[in-house]
Order: structure tokens, then C-alpha cells, then sequence
């Protein structure tokens, strides 16, 4: 179903040719096996969300000059489930038990309740011998953005994406967000912004876990894969395939 | 090549020259461990041939049981005879090397592009690249033996255009230098050398210069390898570097609860996961330098943060900006963390130097292409040099004014000061006794033996004759390093007692031992004291 919304709302023509060229056979013949999408996350919620946010969805592609409501709509219900899969924003298991156990936030779990930081800052503001004026024009609280975004940089690494993707789907995958990217002015931001929400939860979780925080970009990671197939060589594709089949087979450490 | 490009890059590199040399002696700290034994063997060899162990000329220095290539060594010694021994004469070979690679990048990107404006930038870059700013500023023998890499790329590179046999001969010679520079260079050289010959095989099948070339590099290394095979047995850096030592990976592999080809996938998902700890955003362009103390936020990446954006666009444009030599290029940044990988020991920025280029050169291509894709003035004469130096400034404070403050004390900072005070004093005491360990908790051992002798200028023939290795301690000229237990100690008369902030005396031992001097570290905590009877 999100493909199909995919695929009708990205029209540019690149895309569309390159769906054409693909050749889609050995990765939808083992999609099923691919760790992410037989991944089932422990919160009930997130599944009837994410089927409401693909609902509001198809609304928007509908919905005319309203359409921005949907499509509004579905961000924030994405935006809700990637933090209740990240563990931020608890919700009681059980759906009907709503009423009693109140929602909350789980502070933390977040990069921001981090005490240290906080006194390193004043640590460096007060304890390093610097002109004044100077040491608070480096050590504030700007250094959220770093540690955030280095946060997000060690989550994105091949063995995250070797684990949840398969090590031969990283190779298409690669051509799909570079084709995608090269003609992103004739796109939907709609990619975008599905990306930039699953992106920014994970950055400011303090320990992301790889399936659950991916899970809700699924349909994003299978439309790039997708989408670079088309220049994806199936001689090097193949025997990576074997192999990280055979990966799955091997003892954990 | 026009003026107003030659004076740009003359600028680049004394940029590169500024940030390499400036403050050599202070930042880092001290001579740390390995560097203080490089430049203790460039001494010893300089005036006795023989390294502290007592071998002739060797083709691989024992060091601390680390076995270091040999060519840091050898490549010291003219400056240790000319500057004497201080930390300029260590970190100088490596730092000009450095400097000189600034430039060699940015002639190898003019001959694969013939962009002068592209091969500008990359020097900039790299001129300004944590990382190798880094490892230059050390007497690191992974920084000197990038240079002969590169070098040698270069050179078969323009062969390839000129055909000029003496450039292939010493194309090869530079790639046999950069085996005996470093161990990942083992590895590392041949499989370039390889990808060289096999992508450019059509362009050079014709011109037997080449086998001439593939013989000599062959003939050159040869006794490196030789005396590796013949003192397999002595080898720790082999027997505990590889990522088969690695404790979790050994106990399956020797577990018989899994079959051969079981075993063989663990192998191959444990190289893979090093692979990927190498290539880690968060490492290459936010925390990986690890100058800064590990729960702090404030951290420096190899890369400036600015150039994140270059990298991810310059992979996707490298083929558009090197044509036919771009998949040489992809194929040096993919391979390059290769041999690192098969080690054991987390991310190491020493081991996998070998990327520092192929990545500058991608970060280039994608700064460069960003810079024709954003017209605005703005962008490109305010907000991008802006960000470029609001990062780099930021990498500049932590690097050059945090990091010699807080991580004096893993550089066994205070060595040289007591150096100072023992040369000057070395009279009045019959006995110099030095307690090895030193840090808050007692547990790390340092290297006076060396640190004396190099800066108090010790006679290494002397250190050579004298030298005894007991299972008490190490005993030379006046000095004997061995643990100190105040309990039992007997305190000899004219005897100068050297003991870390971990290991003060509960009493001054009847008033037989006094106070001389307390060495502190650059953040004003005690890291050793002296005592006199």
C-alpha cells in the first residue's frame, strides 16, 4: 500500500523511467526476508498508526487544494509513532488501556537529559583560562547540534543498514537516494519530510535501536531500493545477496 | 599553471606549513610513548649504529615489543644531529612530510582532473583536515609513510602521461619506502599497486618499464619481509594486533560447537562490523579525533563538520569530476580502511591514515560542485567560508588549547621537566630511583628509561653498556626504574627519589627524605614528585 503511494505520488519522469529499467525479481523474491520487514515492533499502536498515517495519505493524494490537512495529519501521526517506537513517548501496550495509564514522556531517553553536559559546558565556560567573552562564544549550548547530529552520524553506519536491509540491498539503496536526490526539485518533499522525521527522532534518542527506529521508514528504504535497482549490476548484486543470506545463518557473537 | 594559482598554492601550503609547525613543542603535550622511542632510537642510532636493544642498523626496531618500521627512525635522525634531542627533531621529518603531501595531493588532482581549481581546494582541505593535521604533529610513522603512498601514485600517474622510465622506477621505489614506513602499508601498497596495474593494464601492457618497476618494488621490500618471516615467533605486533585475537571472535573460532564455514561467516560479519565502525558518519566528522575526554560533548571529527555536506555529494560526483580515473578513486576510498579493519581495538585514526585522502579527495569534488550548484553570493563569499570557519576555529580551540591541557597526563607529561631538573642536579645525587607508573589510579607504566637518556643526552653507548634488565627493574648509569614500596624502601643516602602523585611517601621517612620538587600537569593537578635524602 505505501508503495503504491509512493509510486503515484513520485512523478517525476527519471523515477519513472528508472522503475521501468529495473529489474525488481531477486528483491521482491526475498523482500520477505529482509530482517526490517518481518521486524514487528512491541508497542500495538505503532502498527494502527502507521496504517493511519498511510490512510491520510491517500486522503491527500485526493484531497485537492485541502490536501495539505492529510498530508499534515499523516507527518505528525509518523512523528508520533517514530517516538513511541523510540521509547520517548510511552503509551500502556494494550490499546484499550489508555484511559487508565496516562501517557508520558520518557525524558530519559532523549540526548537532552544528559546532566553531564550542562556542567561540562560551565566546566570549560569557567575552568579553561580563556579571554572570557571568548570561552562563552564556543562552549554553550550550541554543542546540542553536534552532539545531536554525531548522535544521528553513528546510527547511520553500514552495519545498522547490513543488519536491518541486508548487505546487498545497502548497494541499491545507495543509487536510489543518489537518483532520488539528483532530481529532487521536480519531487514530492514529502520523502523528505517522511526522512527528516524518522532522522531527527533518531538523532535525539540517546540509544536508538536499529529496527524499531527504522521500522516506520520502511516503505521509504524499499521505494529507494527500488528505485536503484536500475543501476544496480546484478553480477555484484547476486553473490552479495548469497552472502548476506548466508550472514543471516551465522552465530551471533 | 598561472601566477595568481602558483601564489594560492603557495599560500596553502604555508597555511599547511603554519598549522603542522606552530607550537610543535607544546601541542601535543609531550613525546608520547612510541614517539619518544622513535626519537630515542634516532639518537642512539645517530651516534652508535645500534638502537636501545643493542641491534645494528635494524630493518625493524623492537621498541616496546611493538616492532616500528623503520624509516621514522632513520628519517630522524638528521634532525636529532642538527636540533639535538627536543621534541622539534622527533616531529619535524613527519611534519614536513605532512606539509609536502598538502602539495602532492593537489598535483595528483590536477592530473587526474586538470582542474587547477578543484586540485586548489583539495590541498586547502587537507591542509585543514583535523586528521592530518593530527598526525602530522607527531612523529608518527602512518604520517610518513602516506607521503611515500601518495607519492608514488602521483608519479605513476604522470609516468602514465609522460612515459618517462625514470619516473616509473621511482614511483616504485617511493611505494617500497612506504612499506618500510608503516605496517598497514604492508598490505595497503601492494593492493594499490595492484588496482593501479589492473585498471590501468591496457595503458601499460606495452611497456615492460613497469615489471622492472613490480621487480624492484619486490627486491626492496624483500628484507623487511624476510626479517618479519624470520622472527615470526618474537613478532607481538603480529601475534596481537589482528582482529583474530580479538577475545568474543577467538572464543568462537576455537569454540567446536560451530563448524568451519560457520566460522568463517563470524569472521567475515566481524570484519564487516570493523568496516563499518571505520566509515561511522558520527566518527569521520564528529567525535573520531578522541582529544577531548570521552563523556565530553565538546569533541573534534577527522573531518571539519562543514564538510559533511561536501562528502555525502562528492560520492555521487567523483565520476563526474574524473571521468575514467573515478573508479580508481572509489575503488582507494573503499579499500583503504581494509587492512585497519582486519585489526583488533575499535576505530583506530593512526592505522586507517591511508583514507585520509581518498575522502579529502571526495569532500573536495562535492565542495567544489556545491559551489557551482549555490550562484548566490551570499552563499558562496558569506555563509560557506563562514561555516568553513566557525568549524574550524571550533577544532582549532579544542585542538590546540583544550587538548594539551587535558591530555597531558596520557603523553607521561612531566618526564622531560624531571629530565630538565636531573640534568642540572645530576651532581649532587649518587642514585636516581624512578617509580615506572604513573596516572591518578597507578596503573599505567611509563618509559623513563627512555625519556632520561634522550633528554638529560645520556651517552647511548653508555645506556648500551650499562643497560640491565632484572626482574627488580632497569638499571643504568645513575638511574633505577623499579617500583617503589615505601614500606620496605631503604633509603640510601645522596639518592634522588622519582615517584608519581599515586605513590607519595605517608611520611617524609624520618626526615630522611625531602621535598625538592613537585612536577604538575598542564591543568595544575600533581603528576610526579621529587624527593632527596
Amino acid at each position: 500500500m505505501s508503495l503504491e503511494i509512493f509510486q503515484t505520488i513520485g512523478n517525476n519522469e527519471h523515477i519513472k523511467a528508472a522503475f521501468r529499467k529495473a529489474e525488481y525479481g531477486p528483491i521482491l523474491a526475498c523482500a520477505g526476508l529482509i530482517p526490517l520487514f518481518h521486524f514487528n515492533p512491541k508497542n500495538a499502536y505503532v502498527l494502527i498508526i502507521f496504517v493511519l498515517a498511510l490512510i491520510f495519505l491517500l486522503l491527500y493524494r485526493g484531497a485537492g487544494k485541502l490536501g495539505i490537512i492529510p498530508l499534515l495529519i499523516s507527518l505528525f501521526l509518523l512523528l508520533l509513532g517514530n517516538l513511541i517506537v523510540g521509547g520517548i513517548v510511552y503509551l500502556p501496550s494494550k490499546p484499550l488501556s489508555v484511559v487508565k495509564n496516562s501517557i508520558s514522556i520518557n525524558k530519559e531517553q532523549t540526548i537532552f537529559f544528559n546532566e553531564a553536559i550542562p556542567r561540562l559546558i560551565k566546566y570549560h565556560q569557567d575552568e579553561i583560562p580563556l579571554p572570557h567573552k571568548l570561552n562563552f562564544l564556543l562552549y554553550n549550548n550550541f554543542v546540542y547540534l553536534p552532539y545531536w547530529l554525531g548522535n544521528l552520524g553513528h546510527f547511520v553506519s553500514l552495519k545498522n543498514f547490513f543488519d536491518v536491509l541486508l548487505l546487498a540491498n545497502v548497494y541499491p539503496l545507495f543509487w536510489g537516494i543518489r537518483l532520488y536526490f539528483k532530481n529532487l526539485q521536480c519531487q514530492e518533499r514529502l520523502f523528505v519530510a517522511w526522512m527528516a522525521i524518522t532522522l531527527v527522532v533518531i538523532a535525539i534518542n540517546k540509544s536508538a535501536d536499529k529496527f524499531n527506529s527504522l521500522y516506520l521508514a520502511s516503505p521509504w528504504l524499499l521505494y529507494m531500493i527500488l528505485l536503484g535497482m536500475h543501476r544496480t549490476k546484478m553480477k555484484i548484486y547476486l553473490p552479495f545477496l548469497v552472502l548476506s543470506f548466508l550472514l543471516l545463518l551465522a552465530p551471533k557473537l | 599553471m598561472s601566477l595568481k594559482y602558483i601564489i594560492l598554492f603557495f599560500l596553502v601550503l604555508a597555511l599547511a606549513a603554519f598549522l603542522r609547525i606552530y607550537h610543535l613543542d607544546r601541542v601535543p603535550p609531550h613525546l608520547s610513548n612510541d614517539e619518544i622511542s622513535i626519537a630515542y632510537d634516532a639518537y642512539s642510532v645517530s651516534k652508535t649504529l645500534r638502537d636501545e636493544h643493542n641491534h645494528f642498523l635494524p630493518v625493524s626496531f623492537r621498541s616496546h615489543g611493538t616492532y616500528k618500521a623503520p624509516l621514522a627512525i632513520y628519517l630522524a635522525i638528521p634532525t636529532t644531529v642538527i636540533f639535538g634531542n627536543n621534541e622539534y627533531s622527533a616531529r619535524l621529518p613527519s611534519a614536513i612530510l605532512g606539509v609536502l603531501t598538502v602539495l602532492v595531493i593537489g598535483l595528483l588532482v590536477q592530473l587526474l582532473t586538470r582542474n587547477i581549481s578543484l586540485a586548489l581546494l583539495t590541498s586547502f582541505t587537507l591542509a585543514i583536515t583535523p586528521w592530518h593535521i593530527y598526525c602530522s604533529r607527531m612523529a608518527l610513522e602512518s604520517n610518513i609513510a602516506l607521503f611515500f603512498v601518495i607519492f608514488g601514485i602521483y608519479l605513476f600517474f604522470l609516468s602514465l602521461n609522460t612515459g618517462h622510465f625514470l619516473l616509473i622506477l621511482i614511483g616504485f621505489v617511493s611505494w617500497a619506502f612506504s612499506v618500510y614506513g608503516y605496517h598497514t602499508e604492508w598490505g595497503f601498497t601492494p593492493m594499490i599497486i595492484i588496482f593501479l596495474l589492473l585498471i590501468y593494464f591496457r595503458k601499460i601492457k606495452r611497456k615492460p618499464i613497469y615489471l622492472l618497476g613490480i621487480f624492484l618494488f619486490l627486491a626492496l621490500t624483500a628484507p623487511i619481509f624476510i626479517n618479519y618471516l624470520n622472527n615470526l615467533h618474537s613478532y607481538a605486533r603480529a601475534s596481537t594486533e589482528i582482529i583474530l585475537k580479538e577475545p568474543t571472535l577467538n572464543r568462537t573460532l576455537a569454540s567446536h560447537e560451530f563448524n568451519y564455514f560457520q566460522k568463517i561467516l563470524v569472521l567475515i560479519g566481524a570484519v564487516l562490523g570493523n568496516y563499518s565502525q571505520y566509515t561511522e558518519v558520527g566518527y569521520l566528522f564528529f567525535d573520531g579525533l578522541n582529544v577531548m575526554p570521552k563523556n565530553d560533548p565538546f569533541q573534534s571529527g577527522l573531518f571539519l563538520i562543514a564538510f559533511l555536506p561536501g562528502f555525502f555529494f562528492g560520492l555521487a560526483r567523483v565520476n563526474k569530476l574524473f571521468k575514467e580515473n573515478s573508479g580508481f578513486i572509489y575503488l582507494w576510498a573503499i579499500f583503504s580502511p581494509l587492512v585497519p579493519t582486519l585489526t583488533i581495538g575499535g576505530p583506530n585514526l593512526v592505522r586507517n591514515l591511508v583514507s585520509a585522502v581518498p575522502y579529502t579527495i571526495i569532500i573536495s569534488a562535492g565542495n567544489y560542485e556545491l559551489w557551482h550548484l549555490f550562484k548566490s553570493k551570499w552563499v558562496r563569499f558569506l555563509i560557506a567560508p563562514m561555516f568553513i570557519s566557525l568549524s574550524f576555529f571550533y577544532f582549532a580551540m579544542i585542538y590546540y588549547h583544550n587538548f594539551p591541557i587535558g591530555a597531558a597526563e596520557g603523553f607521561q607529561y612531566g618526564y622531560k621537566q624531571i629530565a630538565s631538573y636531573v640534568k642540572e642536579h645530576s651532581a649532587r645525587y649518587q642514585k636516581i630511583v624512578i617509580d615506572p607508573k604513573f596516572g591518578e589510579t597507578h596503573n599505567y607504566d611509563g618509559v623513563p628509561h627512555l625519556y632520561m637518556p634522550y633528554f638529560t643526552y645520556l651517552d647511548p653507548q653508555k645506556f648500551l653498556n650499562e643497560r640491565k634488565n632484572l626482574p627488580s627493574g632497569l638499571f643504568f648509569d645513575k638511574y633505577e626504574i623499579r617500583d617503589i614500596d615505601w614500606a620496605r624502601e631503604v633509603i640510601a643516602p645522596a639518592t634522588l627519589y622519582v615517584v608519581p602523585r599515586s605513590n607519595l611517601p605517608a611520611t617524609l621517612a624520618g626526615d630522611r627524605l625531602e621535598l625538592i620538587k613537585e612536577i604538575r600537569l598542564p591543568n595544575n593537578q600533581p603528576a610526579f614528585s621529587l624527593f632527596g635524602s
